[in-house]
């Protein structure tokens, strides 16, 4: 796999505050990046430098072998940048908004009002083709703003927050969507600081916090590292306490916590033998609501590696 | 097909391909003519134009009492007239509209944060300022074109030729497209559209008021000056007037419009700068620009004064150059002379190591040190040949006061201008020292510009008070002016001016000279030289402690 995104030693300081301290990523050509990290803890200073938005204070990034520093201008055309907080103007409706971005990154005449029905269809706002851009609410904003984002067919997606301030609705929408560009096989640096959103779809994750790097890679390797086993969810009606007795005594159980009700099982055994801690609950008379692995994968990690779990 | 229609094809093809496409004009125009607006504001320019036009009909009309009587002096160019008021309406109402279509393009893509999305995509920071200064043009274009039939009835009134209306339509594209210019500007260098306006406004206001004040001090005081057709207000009066320069004719028209397009014309290299993210390197531009400005006023103005030498004197004649060339290069100090310093090497090194032409250019303070140095010989050199045209080999008697005894002293022209531009450029010098230091300790260039302006504003007026003060609360006598506070006198921008030409006239309160006229120069160029060797010293000290601290931008 080719590596398509890369930072060299990327650093920005903002007078005695380093914003991003030393950053070196890769990224493969296909791969979805979950960039997550805390608030104020460097994205999107970040991915505004990779993006030519903001010139780092040392090293730097190559997109495509390209230096951000020294060909921004090519770089451009090959990254596709929707930013966290971004406005459209007044008085434009949706298709004459992306006429004017297509027109900016030089697409043809001729071929624009494909372009543009492509990525309207894409994004699922054909429905609002003429009307104002004003009146679209936030969800469909941020969908015309990645709908812009695709016009140039860029390679490389630098999406900062892409769902931030969404009803959950739109932000399945989002996701789906993010899910289709996947597979049309693009790449993509996603930031956020609501994990789960990344979850089933990252096949890589990148932590920093304060400006450091912490952690990247592989999400399924860092899961192991960072967790040494899996966490199940366990509701029963009552008999809490007799079943954390329980669970406790029995092996390859590490630590059972109760929180709102529910217990919360560090299981370190293998994945098939994890239908033995089940039977063994009903068989000693417990009422068993429900049983399940704990979705939140990558909030687990990240709270773990925040909290120096893993270095 | 016949070659001839080959070729007219392929012609026809050729010009077809540079169909000029710029999806920043596209946009602007598509929101701007939406819906009735436009054609309401069409409507009210057209209507407010007409009552003005009406007006000035009817107050002919009272005057002469009903009676057109061909020999009456009211009826005298009476057409003529009745254009005349449309111009002045038509160029008050267009800079009372510029700002309001200009101030906000670029603020308010900033303030709506589009501006990072725009400035990523393929257009250029020159594009961006392009279109956004076309559509608003075309705009006022628009307004012009639907003035055109009340301007045929002025001409059908007769005593207003077709050529007179085409030279003013032309001063009133020009006298919009530097408005236009102008709001673009401070759009690009300012936070929020409401201080990009008011900036706008009241440069607009001024300018006109200036221009115009000009133009109707030449219409009046015989002799036509050259600048005349600055102002848009008095177009119809002055589109075929001439001005004399060195004794050559020149349209007054032609200078107002090529003055105000190429003012324009720097306002918006500048504000191509200042878009963010396309740090492209104009000061070269930017610089050869002002420097090209200024040296065409010099020698307009200088050639202008001494076509009506009736009026001046060689000795007002050097005195007003070398006020135009002050005028033109003392704002700009703190313009060029602040800034962020590089913070790699020395401040020392900066300033003398390397090859000085590209340091000129330089988009850094030390740069302009070095610029306004050029620009200061340069100016004085302009001075020079303009002089040596205008009057050349003139002796002048010069009236002094040294502190010993006044009298009266003979002084060869050039030695004089060769004085003063010696004795000034120790002033020039040291300010743009001072402006250095000044970035070196305040971080923010607008502070910094502040901190200089301030001690420039001291420096020109602090003598003048100090004078004044004591003439006024002592009986002066010629001992008093050992007293320490004359030393002073040589840190008085202005005195080698003074002392060169002589400008004591009995009673006025001129410095008292602590040497004779002759040296004066010397002393002035040495104390400010001191001023700058220690400005320097202190800037390079300071500036060595942030050594290895990286720019913050
Ligand atoms: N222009 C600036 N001047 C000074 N400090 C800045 C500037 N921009 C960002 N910072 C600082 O840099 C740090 C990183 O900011 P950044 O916006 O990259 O964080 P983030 O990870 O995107 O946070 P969030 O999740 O809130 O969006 C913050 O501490 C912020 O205060
Ligand atoms: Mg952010």
């Amino acid at each position: 796999m080719s590596i398509i995104l890369r930072t060299e030693h990327l650093t920005k300081v903002y007078g005695p505050l380093i914003a991003v301290n030393n950053l070196c990523l890769e990224i493969n050509a296909g791969d979805i990046m979950g960039f997550i990290g805390p608030n104020g803890a460097g994205k999107t200073t970040t991915i505004k430098m990779i993006a030519t938005l903001l010139r780092p204070t040392s090293g730097t990034a190559y997109v495509n072998d390209m230096n951000v520093l020294e060909h921004p201008t090519e770089v451009r055309r090959m990254i596709g940048y929707m930013p966290d907080f971004f406005g459209v103007y007044d008085d434009v409706k949706t298709w004459e908004y992306l006429d004017f971005f297509a027109a900016a990154y030089k697409i043809p005449s001729h071929k624009r009002k494909r372009t543009i029905d492509n990525v309207l269809e894409l994004t699922d706002l054909m429905g609002k083709r003429d009307d104002f851009v004003e009146t679209l609410s936030r969800g469909m904003k941020q969908r015309l703003c990645l709908a812009k984002t695709l016009l140039h067919d860029p390679a490389v997606l630098l999406l900062d927050e892409p769902a931030s301030g969404l009803d959950p609705r739109a932000r399945i929408d989002i996701k789906e969507l993010l899910k289709e560009l996947k597979s049309m096989g693009k790449t993509i640096l996603i930031s956020s600081h609501i994990l789960p959103e990344l979850a089933d779809f990252c096949n890589k994750v990148a932590i920093i916090e304060r400006g450091e790097l912490i952690v990247s890679g592989d999400v399924a390797e860092i899961m192991g590292k960072a967790r040494g086993g899996k966490l199940l969810e366990l509701r029963l009606v009552d008999r809490f306490e007799d079943a954390i007795t329980m669970l406790s005594e029995m092996q390859n159980i590490r630590s059972v916590k109760q929180e709102d009700g529910i217990l919360r099982i560090q299981y370190t055994g293998e994945p098939d033998q994890q239908y033995e801690i089940l039977t063994a609950l009903v068989s000693s008379g417990f009422k068993v609501q429900s049983f399940c692995e704990a979705q939140i994968d990558l909030e687990d990690i990240f709270m773990k590696v925040t909290t120096g779990a893993v270095a | 097909m016949t070659p001839l229609q080959t070729t007219l094809k392929s012609a026809f093809q050729g010009i077809k391909g540079v169909k000029y496409e710029n999806p920043v004009v596209t946009k602007e125009l598509r929101t701007r003519m939406r819906g009735a607006k436009a054609h309401w504001l069409m409507m009210g320019y057209v209507v407010l134009l007409g009552t003005c036009l009406m007006i000035t009909y009817y107050s002919q009309w009272i005057v002469t009492g009903g009676q057109f009587s061909p020999d009456s002096w009211v009826n005298t160019r009476f057409g003529f007239r009745l254009f005349s008021a449309l111009t002045w309406c038509q160029a008050i109402v267009i800079a009372l509209i510029v700002p309001s279509l200009t101030a906000g393009s670029l603020t308010l893509e900033r303030e709506q944060q589009t501006i990072e999305m725009l400035s990523l995509t393929a257009l250029s920071a020159r594009n961006i300022v392009a279109g956004k200064i076309t559509s608003a043009m075309l705009f006022i274009l628009m307004l012009l074109a639907c003035s055109l039939p009340l301007s045929g009835i002025c001409l059908m009134f007769g005593s207003i030729s077709p050529l007179e209306i085409l030279v003013t339509y032309l001063m009133l594209i020009a006298w919009a497209f530097l408005f236009s210019s102008i709001g673009v500007y401070f759009s690009a260098i300012s936070k929020k559209t409401s201080g990009a306006s008011l900036a706008a406004f009241g440069t607009i206001g001024m300018y006109t008021w200036f221009t115009t004040g000009f133009a109707a001090s030449s219409m009046y005081g015989g002799a036509d000056i050259a600048f005349a057709g600055l102002s848009a207000c008095t177009a119809a009066s002055l589109s075929v007037s001439m001005a004399e320069v060195f004794g050559v004719s020149i349209p007054v028209a032609l200078v107002g419009i090529l003055l105000n397009v190429s003012i324009g014309l720097l306002l918006l290299t500048s504000a191509t700068t200042q878009i963010p993210y396309h740090r492209e390197q104009r000061s070269v531009h930017i610089r050869l620009l002002i420097l090209g400005i200024f040296l065409v006023n010099m020698f307009l103005f200088v050639g202008n004064v001494f076509a009506s030498l009736g009026v001046y004197n060689t000795q007002d004649l050097i005195h007003a150059a070398f006020i135009v060339l002050m005028v033109s290069i003392f704002p700009f100090i703190s313009v060029f002379s602040t800034g962020p310093h590089r913070k790699d090497i020395s401040l020392w090194k900066q300033l003398f190591s390397g090859r000085w032409k590209i340091k000129i250019f330089e988009n850094r303070p030390v740069g302009g040190f070095w610029f306004l140095i050029a620009w200061w010989i340069i100016g004085c050199i302009a001075i020079l040949i303009c002089i040596s045209i205008a009057a050349p080999g003139v002796v002048l008697t010069v009236f002094h006061r040294p502190a010993t005894q006044p009298g009266v002293d003979q002084i060869n022209e050039l030695d004089a201008i060769f004085q003063i531009a010696v004795g000034i450029l120790g002033s020039v010098i040291a300010f743009t020292s001072i402006g250095l230091l000044a970035s070196t300790i305040v971080p923010n260039r607008q502070s910094a510009a502040a901190i200089l302006l301030l001690v420039m504003v001291l420096a020109w007026m602090g003598y003048p008070i100090l004078a004044w003060q004591t003439e006024n609360s002592y009986d002066f006598t010629w001992g008093k002016a050992h007293g320490l506070k004359w030393q002073l006198t040589y840190f008085y921008p202005y005195l080698p001016i003074k002392a060169a030409l002589g400008e004591w006239k009995p009673g006025s309160n001129a410095p008292y000279l602590l040497t004779s006229p002759k040296t004066t120069w010397v002393g002035c160029a040495v104390a400010w030289g001191i001023v700058s060797i220690a400005a320097l010293s202190l800037a390079n000290l300071l500036n060595k402690r942030k050594l290895g601290i990286p720019d913050d931008r």
